[in-house]
């Protein structure tokens, strides 16, 4: 009997059926594409991190594995049919005729690696035959850091300890390099077939030991859960790409919470579609409900009937949007491969599609459930009665749920109960706004309307006379073009940050551990060769132990923490490290002043304390004020300091900067030592300055930083890159939000029209009517977009990403004047189509 | 005569009361890598020496990563409040980094010579490197520090982590760094060595 209604129902009201799964298909195909395309985001780094580990599992040891732990290990890999290889790295001092330099030599099997390569000296890269070679001969392949500073080139000898090994290749890059970069020593490849010849594995030695594991058809998960049952020393670390990667997932993550913010913003437009059909069905099915219940059945029965009706339409909308991807999947690929000149998938997983299905059922009931209770509500005495009915309103608190879910979704999208609650505050602040800007401008309109001609007069009554859905037009072109204006210039302020203005200033040398006694000496080496120094800083560990007088406890680094949100784990990191110390009397041209006033001239060590400026984020998190006197353990001696400014440092130029600076005059005693870095223009520049610090300088360790620089831009670039194709995605999908919206607001007045017409109004003026009307709406949205969407962009880069706002003005009044027309052109194109449907259909008035 | 015998046991008890301060100058395991510093073996010699009723102040001049070459400089910065003791424990990142052994064994030298010029008691608490740094550099570094002692005429304790390197359940999971039962190993040996050089 039920589904006989259902089915009568869904038969019934095919109209509304269209525009609900219309809308709501293609809100959840927004949501779909993001969390696809998080998942394919993830799945690449996750790719890039198995470079990392040159496989898809390692199990790896600080320690020599025992000949039980050996055993039951291969046994597992056995049984499990894996591939495998093993990569035992370490430390050495390695000899030339001329010098010996430390180096980090890495002793690998055959089949090694699974993943990832070097970048030889003819920029090849390597491929398995190489590496099968290396394996089997007494022959290496060493860094050309490390063969310019032995002086050694390929056919040379080299000792590493009791054995002598013949350079085989020369590499400039290794894939193999993590994120974080930095290595103590240049690397050296060679096969682990003649470690024990060196003689270097003894008691007492250190290194790294990894057997790594190739995972084909097999399942990861179980596989772990095999090696982690017979592994019991907790040293033993089986890891994944993931957690080879934390550092670059660390900022992926920001990536794909703000990716998610955008996507959500777009859900809760097609909540508001929906909302908007469903709440003109039900006004204009109050009659039949009315009846249902004249007939008998229980308003519980007469909720239940209508809820699974929404209910089927929801489930139909997800299967559409399902099918939808299916289909766009391939071609949003082969875009995205012209685009980024890189194979991207697209990971449309059953865990997405489990994911979104929940989101948007969740979503969709707790939006639509309370519209049926105020419908069900409707008496019964209404059968009888020949006045149109109004949908009885129901309380704000049966949108409470939705509310808290909405604000639930924000705070799991972003990982971050702040960032939640800060998107939900500024939508519901919008959302305020534009209702305050909506209701002063269509007032205003209505008053200015009286002396107007008669097609002005109605175009400027439109807004009010149809609040409701005028109204709900307007915020979703508003939020629409917020997003828009959003996109633009979070996209262009992150490409400024970091293509233009620091490409020339950027490092690639760090230079470290230059001491007091060396100054001296380092500078009048840099006058004499010329060379090209962007920054030169005294450094001086110290330890924060009280603020304003009151110790700071630490905790123990080596307890295992968990943390809900990333504020708790980045406090957490903070709290816990010592710190490094700088002082100096001028600002950097990375950075400036954000409170407070910077050092006034030299501390003159008597007028204790001294003025400290602090980095503003670093500030933030040690909860810090200016004014605030904090005091330093630097070397058994408390300096102690007041906060007298906070600086905003551009962390993107890559140069090496302080979070915590001190007046000059205070700690130049202080044990320290120097930070340098250098710009160089050719590969010759670099090698010269290697051999200089090298000869000149045996304690300082110099680093080449351009290649880590060089993999942390690119990280950023596929952040500016993704959030512009999200968001243009999510963009698309709010756009036929509001173009299906508006045409269901224009088929509203389909009687108007005809009143019109049969006022013997010209189609002309029916028709200036509604071009007045879609002027107003489209005009006053996406004015009011420009001011939100800035405010909104300057507020997420400069809390977000602490970056500085780009305003890209003409581009950007260019895409919305387009826009602007294209609106304007569909409204148009469907205003006509329906005065002349009104004329038509006059008989059916 | 009385109050000249007077004024003498107050200086005499004043000096058997008086605190003596002991500096570790020394690198990452001075300062207590990984752990909070009130377990670092500087700290934890000092709690012991108090228990054996010893009035004594440590001063923990640990720094992570530092080298032969800051030490001079360092202990310019510690000597100006007194330091009675010296224990001197650098060296071990300039093995770890393969700095030259002479470079090193001249800074040993220098801060040593400085400190005494300073009237300051030196002991030195010697460093062995792993085997993996072959068997050239390993032997030549070792005979560094021996020499050093020998030449300069100082205590020395031939190797601080002896008992501890090697030694999965005294380490970090870094295999370099002592945990605090490490420390607490270190902290044992050196509170003799100390008791037996003072």
């Amino acid at each position: 009997m039920k589904l006989k209604f259902i089915q009568q129902t869904l038969r019934s009201s095919k109209e509304f059926n269209f525009f609900f799964i219309l809308c709501f298909s293609l809100g959840i195909l927004g949501l779909i594409l993001v969390e696809s395309f998080k998942a394919g985001v993830e799945d690449r780094v996750s790719k890039r991190a198995k470079n990392f580990i040159a496989s898809d599992l390692s199990i790896s040891s600080r320690r020599q594995f025992t000949e039980v732990e050996k055993k039951n290990i291969e046994e597992v890999i056995k049984k499990n049919n894996l591939e495998y290889s093993e990569w035992i790295e370490t430390y050495s001092l390695v000899s030339s005729v001329e010098k010996a330099k430390l180096a980090d030599l890495n002793f690998v099997a055959a089949k090694f690696p699974f993943y990832g390569g070097v970048i030889f000296e003819n920029g090849e890269k390597s491929n398995t035959a190489d590496w099968e070679t290396l394996s089997k001969s007494p022959v290496l392949w060493l860094s050309r850091d490390l063969s310019w500073e032995l002086k050694v080139k390929v056919g040379d000898q080299l000792k590493i300890g009791e054995s002598t090994f013949q350079v085989g290749k020369v590499f400039t890059e290794d894939q193999f390099s993590s994120f974080r970069g930095f290595n103590l020593a240049p690397k050296i490849f060679l096969s682990k077939n003649y470690l024990a010849e060196t003689k270097l594995m003894q008691f007492g030695s250190t290194g790294s030991f990894a057997y790594l594991l190739k995972i084909n058809d097999q399942n990861e998960t179980l596989v772990r859960e095999n090696f982690s049952k017979i592994i019991k020393d907790q040293t033993i670390k089986i890891k994944g790409p993931k957690e080879s990667s934390e550092q670059i997932a660390r900022s992926l993550n920001y990536l794909s919470d703000y990716l998610g913010l955008i996507t959500l913003l777009t859900y809760i437009l097609s909540l508001i579609g929906l909302y908007y059909f469903t709440h003109h069905f039900l006004s204009k099915g109050l009659k039949s409900i009315a009846l249902f219940k004249a007939l008998g059945f229980t308003p519980q029965k007469v909720f239940i009937l209508n809820a699974a009706h929404l209910i089927i339409l929801s489930l139909i909308s997800l299967v559409v949007s399902f099918a939808a991807m299916l289909i766009m999947v391939p071609v949003l690929e082969s875009l995205l491969l012209a685009r980024i000149g890189e194979e991207f998938k697209l990971l449309f997983t059953s865990g997405v599609v489990l994911k979104v299905s929940l989101y948007s059922v969740i979503g969709c009931l707790l939006s639509l459930l309370p519209l049926i209770l105020g419908a069900v509500k409707i008496p019964v005495n209404t059968v009888l009665q020949d006045i149109p009915q109004e949908l009885k309103r129901l309380a704000f608190w049966y949108y409470l749920p939705l509310f808290f879910y909405v604000v639930l979704m924000a705070v799991i999208i972003s990982h971050s109960i702040k960032i939640g609650i800060v998107f939900i505050s500024a939508l519901l602040i919008l959302v305020g706004l534009g209702y305050l800007f909506f209701k002063t401008f269509s007032v205003l309109l209505e008053k200015s309307a009286k002396n107007k001609k008669l097609e002005i007069k109605h175009g400027f009554l439109a807004l009010s006379r149809y609040f409701h859905s005028s109204f709900t037009i307007f915020m979703s072109l508003l939020l629409g073009v917020t997003l828009i204006v959003l996109i633009i210039q979070v996209e262009a302020s992150l490409r400024n940050e970091f293509t233009s203005t620091t490409e020339l200033r950027r490092p690639d040398l760090f230079m470290f551990d230059l001491q007091d006694n060396q100054e001296e000496a380092f500078k009048k080496l840099l006058n004499e060769q010329k060379l090209n120094v962007t920054m030169f800083s005294p450094m001086i560990r110290g330890r924060l132990t009280a603020i304003n007088n009151g110790a700071i406890e630490q905790k123990k680094s080596d307890q295992e923490e968990t943390f809900v949100t990333r504020e708790e784990e980045n406090q957490e990191r903070f709290r816990t490290r010592g710190v490094n110390l700088s002082y100096r009397g001028k600002l950097s041209w990375s950075e400036s002043i954000t409170k407070g006033k910077f050092f006034s001239g030299r501390c003159d060590g008597e007028k204790i304390p001294c003025e400290i400026s602090l980095e503003e984020s670093y500030a933030r998190r040690m909860n810090v004020n200016i004014g605030d006197k904090l005091t330093f353990d630097v070397s058994g001696i408390d300096i102690v300091g007041v906060v007298t400014s906070f600086r905003k440092v551009k962390w993107t130029s890559f140069e090496p900067n302080f979070f915590i600076l001190f007046q000059p005059g205070l700690l130049e005693e202080a044990p320290k030592t120097f930070l340098a870095s250098f710009k160089v223009k050719s590969i010759e520049e670099r090698r010269e300055i290697f051999q200089l610090i090298s000869n000149n300088f045996a304690n300082v360790s110099l680093l080449e930083v351009s290649e880590v620089v060089r993999k942390i831009t690119e990280i950023f670039e596929l952040m500016a890159f993704s959030i512009k194709i999200i968001s243009f995605l999510s963009l698309a999908v709010a756009l036929v939000v509001v173009w299906a919206v508006s045409f269901n607001h224009l088929e509203l007045k389909i009687k108007e029209m005809k009143l019109f017409f049969l006022m013997g109004m010209t189609a002309e003026k029916r028709e200036t009517i509604y071009k007045i009307e879609s002027f107003l709406l489209t005009s006053m949205s996406i004015g009011l977009a420009i001011f939100s969407g800035t405010l909104i962009t300057f507020l997420v880069l400069s809390f977000g990403f602490n970056i500085t706002l780009e305003i890209r003005a003409l581009y950007l009044i260019s895409f919305l004047i387009i826009l602007f027309i294209i609106l304007n052109a569909l409204l148009l194109f469907k205003i006509r189509n329906l005065v002349k449907r009104s004329e038509k259909a006059l008989i059916t008035f | 005569m009385k109050k000249l015998f007077l004024c003498l046991s107050i200086l005499i008890s004043f000096n058997l009361y008086a605190e003596m301060s002991i500096l570790i100058l020394g690198d990452s395991l001075a300062e207590g890598y990984g752990l909070d510093e009130s377990m670092a073996f500087p700290r934890v010699v000092e709690k012991k020496l108090i228990e054996k009723k010893k009035n004594v102040k440590v001063i923990n001049g640990g720094v992570s990563g530092a080298t032969s070459a800051s030490g001079i400089q360092r202990l310019k910065w510690h000597l100006k409040k007194p330091v009675d003791v010296l224990l001197l424990e650098l060296g071990a990142n300039d093995g770890l980094r393969g700095l030259s052994v002479p470079d090193t064994k001249k800074n040993l030298k220098e801060i040593i010579k400085f400190a005494k010029e300073k009237k300051v008691k030196v002991m030195l608490l010697g460093i062995l490197m792993p085997p993996n740094y072959g068997a050239d550099y390993t032997g030549q570094f070792e005979k560094m520090y021996k020499d050093v002692a020998k030449e300069e005429k100082v205590p020395f304790l031939p190797f601080l982590l002896d008992g501890v390197a090697g030694n999965a359940k005294l380490n970090l999971p870094d295999g370099i760094h002592p945990n605090q039962k490490g420390h607490e190993v270190i902290a044992e040996k050196v509170v003799n060595f100390l008791e037996k050089n003072i």
